[in-house]
């Protein structure tokens, strides 16, 4: 009679047993990779020193792309007048400084006009590059995704298949334009110096690297940590007193 | 029994564990938001010269000379870059679409002035993080009526927003180039009243 009353509770005491394991397997797998990022990082920070970390800078794009902001940026385009060129900022032709630009995006000229793309804000040039004009590429009803182009001897503006005829005199688009093709810009790796290896492994870290998320990231990891402590114990508990 | 009501919990525990993990991956994969619009060209145009025609609407634009240059950087401390500077006008009413950066990225604003002094300010497109405040009607009704000392400041006192201390010296420093290109408007005799 004993026997049968045991034996349902140790057929549950199993199950909940088995419950525990298969979800500390699948947390633990889910906590390794975050575990092995913290304790690397944090090894390292601990000898940022005799490791140089803080004299030495990374200079992939893919380690950089959270810092994109502060990281010098070079994309230039070879026009008649020069090499137009964008870094920290600015706009410049033969390093002369024409405008504030965050990235140089796209470059169209024809016989009168120089029409530059820096993302949030388009700049028109005459022909010599002399700015004619800042202005707000939504305003103008430029879409995102539209860089500058020549239809003939027209400005246009388009993403490689729809273009659009641009008037420089309003500013506007005016009709659909057929043929029309875009300046072609080279991408220019700039040293990057502004960001240390120490920064770097610091910010992966503290989950900084990944953006706003990646603190979040990090604290999901330390409460999975301690999910795994708690179903540890449990796991240790609940087994037979001789087979701990 | 408490085991069994301890083996349902956990498994209620699992599922809406997985229901909160799917919601955070949901959230985590939302496309990062875009620049806001507050006014199109033809919303502000329409809002501020009302049933005006478009015929009607004098389409103008100001040339930065040397002089105009000196003279901006003399009063404001700095100096359009750009030689053109377009407007829309209808009976003594200007309409400058000028841009300024906040803390990172360009703000569009649209001002209204008459006689020297500004009719209204608005936010057009907004693409900072934060400090889009100013957009707000409380805020810019500071800038009503405003008009520009000999010094190269604005008439009056604008309070500022806590937060938002970049977007709110953009509005200033736009506030007082409009001001500016206002008084050389009328200089030109740009538009007949």
């Amino acid at each position: 009679m004993r026997t049968m009353q045991s034996h349902p509770k140790q057929q549950l005491r199993r199950q909940i047993r088995f419950f525990f394991h298969r979800w500390h397997r699948r947390i633990g797998l889910l906590a390794a990779a975050l575990v092995v990022l913290l304790s690397v990082t944090g090894v390292a920070l601990n000898h940022t020193g005799s490791l140089n970390l803080d004299r030495m800078f990374p200079q992939s794009s893919l380690i950089l792309w959270p810092y994109a902001s502060v990281i010098p940026k070079a994309n230039e385009v070879q026009t008649s007048e020069g090499r137009l060129h964008s870094q920290n900022g600015q706009l410049t032709l033969n390093s002369e400084r024409l405008a504030p630009c965050d990235r140089l995006k796209g470059y169209a000229e024809n016989a009168s006009f120089a029409l530059v793309a820096c993302g949030d804000s388009w700049h028109l040039f005459t022909a010599d590059f002399l700015l004619i004009e800042s202005f707000d590429p939504i305003l103008a009803g430029i879409e995102q995704r539209y860089l500058p182009g020549t239809a003939g001897t027209a400005l246009a503006v388009g993403d490689g298949q729809d273009w659009v005829i641009f008037d420089p005199d309003t500013l506007t688009l005016t009709a659909p334009a057929t043929g029309a093709q875009s300046g072609r810009l080279t991408e220019v790796v700039a040293e990057n110096r502004a960001i240390s290896w120490q920064r770097v492994i610091l910010d992966l870290h503290s989950g900084r690297w990944f953006g706003d998320w990646g603190v979040w990231m990090m604290d999901a990891a330390a409460i999975i940590l301690l999910l795994l402590s708690f179903s540890g114990i449990w796991m240790w508990w609940a087994r037979p007193r001789r087979r701990r | 029994m408490k085991a069994s009501m301890l083996f349902r919990s956990l498994v209620l525990l699992r599922r809406s564990a997985l229901i909160t993990l799917s919601m955070i991956a949901s959230v985590v994969t939302l496309p990062v938001l875009a620049a806001n619009t507050y006014y199109t060209p033809e919303q502000i145009v329409s809002e501020v010269f009302g049933n005006a025609s478009d015929d009607s609407l004098e389409k103008g634009a100001l040339w930065m000379t040397p002089e105009r240059r000196a003279e901006a950087k003399d009063l404001l401390g700095d100096a359009p870059r750009q030689a053109r500077i377009r407007y829309q006008a209808y009976r003594g009413n200007y309409l400058w679409t000028l841009s300024e950066t906040g803390k990172e990225k360009p703000i569009t604003f649209a001002v209204q002035t008459s006689g020297g002094q500004i009719v209204r300010i608005e936010v057009m497109v907004f693409r900072e993080v934060r400090g889009d405040e100013i957009r707000l009607p409380q805020y810019t009704a500071q800038y009503e009526g405003l008009s520009l000392n000999s010094d190269g400041a604005l008439s009056d006192h604008i309070d500022g927003i806590s937060g938002a201390t970049y977007s709110v010296r953009s509005m200033k420093k736009v506030a007082k180039m409009a001001l500016l290109l206002d008084r050389w408007a009328n200089e030109d005799n740009a538009v007949t009243p």
